[in-house]
């Protein structure tokens, strides 16, 4: 990759490397750093990284780093883990129309995926968020296909039985 | 657990997340899945659900990269000193002979003397002489000052990583001396 090709590449997926990093980490600061941290190691490597290999490549990276700072304890989540917001709603809520006009909408979803667990959170992440191949997931999570499915489909469970509770489906 | 025509609810479940990721599955295993969920009410909300939560998800906007964190890579990888320094005074040398060329063209046009006046002559070759020393001046100075910054900001700390050169004192990242 050319010196022009990482502007034009980072200019391309600086805000999903964000996006993830800050629903994985749960923390804006913490966020940032490793989103930079992200892109400079990008800059360091960018010799043996092609443009294509790009975005796979980034998604790895952000996704070791995040978890190596979560298994490491460093991030605090500065946000509310929602849990009160979520079983205080056992019976059918208001539905996700009323709820995303009132701004409660993107809360409670935050709330509900963080309530996963890492590595759920990121196959939710990654194929339903920001729908990315399963062969570039599987990559960079570095699982095989088919455990990758599986993990995929019990993390789509866990997140309805949470949006359940909560009242955004019906 | 409810069955039809032999698919439980746990494998109609499972069929349903194969139809969500786009996989293709044998025509009897699709038909079985859909006599299910038209039997099984509770998997058939569940099913509703997983599409409207999807859907959700699928519509959720980006968080943008904040720009002064943007400011602070592009800092440590392109803009960082040394990296573009040759190519900018490459292209400045560039833009500085085109211009050169550019205005001496013009000026020789604009003197060009009345045929038969040598005086007219002489004083237009003495001038567009003078902007040709001027030009090659300004490029020689364009020289010197990317040689001294490259200099400063590449050889003299690798000099010093050596200690051919006594480092000078730390400095804070706004200059200041720390």
């Amino acid at each position: 990759m050319k010196e022009t090709d990482y502007e034009s590449v980072v200019a391309m997926h600086k805000d999903r490397v964000h996006s993830y990093a800050m629903t994985i980490l749960r923390n804006p600061a913490e966020a940032q750093d490793a989103s930079q941290e992200v892109l400079i190691r990008l800059w360091e490597h960018r010799v043996s990284v092609s443009v294509d290999g790009a975005r796979s490549w980034l998604m790895r990276t952000t996704h070791n780093l995040c978890i190596d700072q979560i298994r490491r304890g460093r991030v605090r989540s500065e946000i509310s883990d929602g849990d009160d917001i979520v079983e205080a709603r056992p019976d059918a809520g208001p539905g996700p129309q009323r709820l995303a006009e009132s701004g409660d909408l993107r809360r409670l979803i935050d709330c509900a995926l963080d309530a996963l667990s890492p590595d759920d959170r990121a196959v939710i992440v990654m194929r339903e968020v920001q729908a990315l191949p399963y062969d570039e997931i599987a990559a960079a999570l570095d699982v095989p296909l088919g455990t990758l499915k599986a993990r995929l489909h019990r993390a789509r469970e866990r997140l309805r039985t949470r949006l359940y509770r909560a009242g955004v489906t019906p | 657990m409810s069955s039809n025509r032999g698919t439980t609810c746990s494998a109609a479940m499972e069929l349903f997340h194969r139809v969500l990721d786009g996989d293709l599955m044998e025509a009897t295993d699709r038909q079985g899945m859909q006599a299910h969920l038209a039997v099984c009410s509770e998997c058939a909300e569940k099913a509703g659900q997983l599409r409207e939560i999807l859907d959700l998800l699928r519509g959720m906007a980006e968080q943008p990269m904040p720009d002064d964190a943007m400011r602070e890579v592009w800092q440590c990888t392109v803009r960082a000193p040394g990296v573009r320094t040759h190519r900018r005074w490459r292209n400045w040398r560039f833009a500085a002979a085109a211009a050169a060329v550019i205005f001496v063209t013009w000026t020789g046009v604009r003197l060009y003397p009345v045929p038969g006046d040598d005086r007219e002559a002489l004083r237009a070759a003495q001038e567009v002489r003078m902007v040709l020393q001027l030009t090659a001046n300004a490029l020689r100075r364009i020289e010197e000052v990317a040689f001294r910054k490259v200099f400063a900001e590449e050889v003299s700390p690798a000099l010093q990583k050596v200690g051919i050169l006594w480092p000078r004192a730390p400095r804070g990242r706004d200059g200041n001396e720390g």
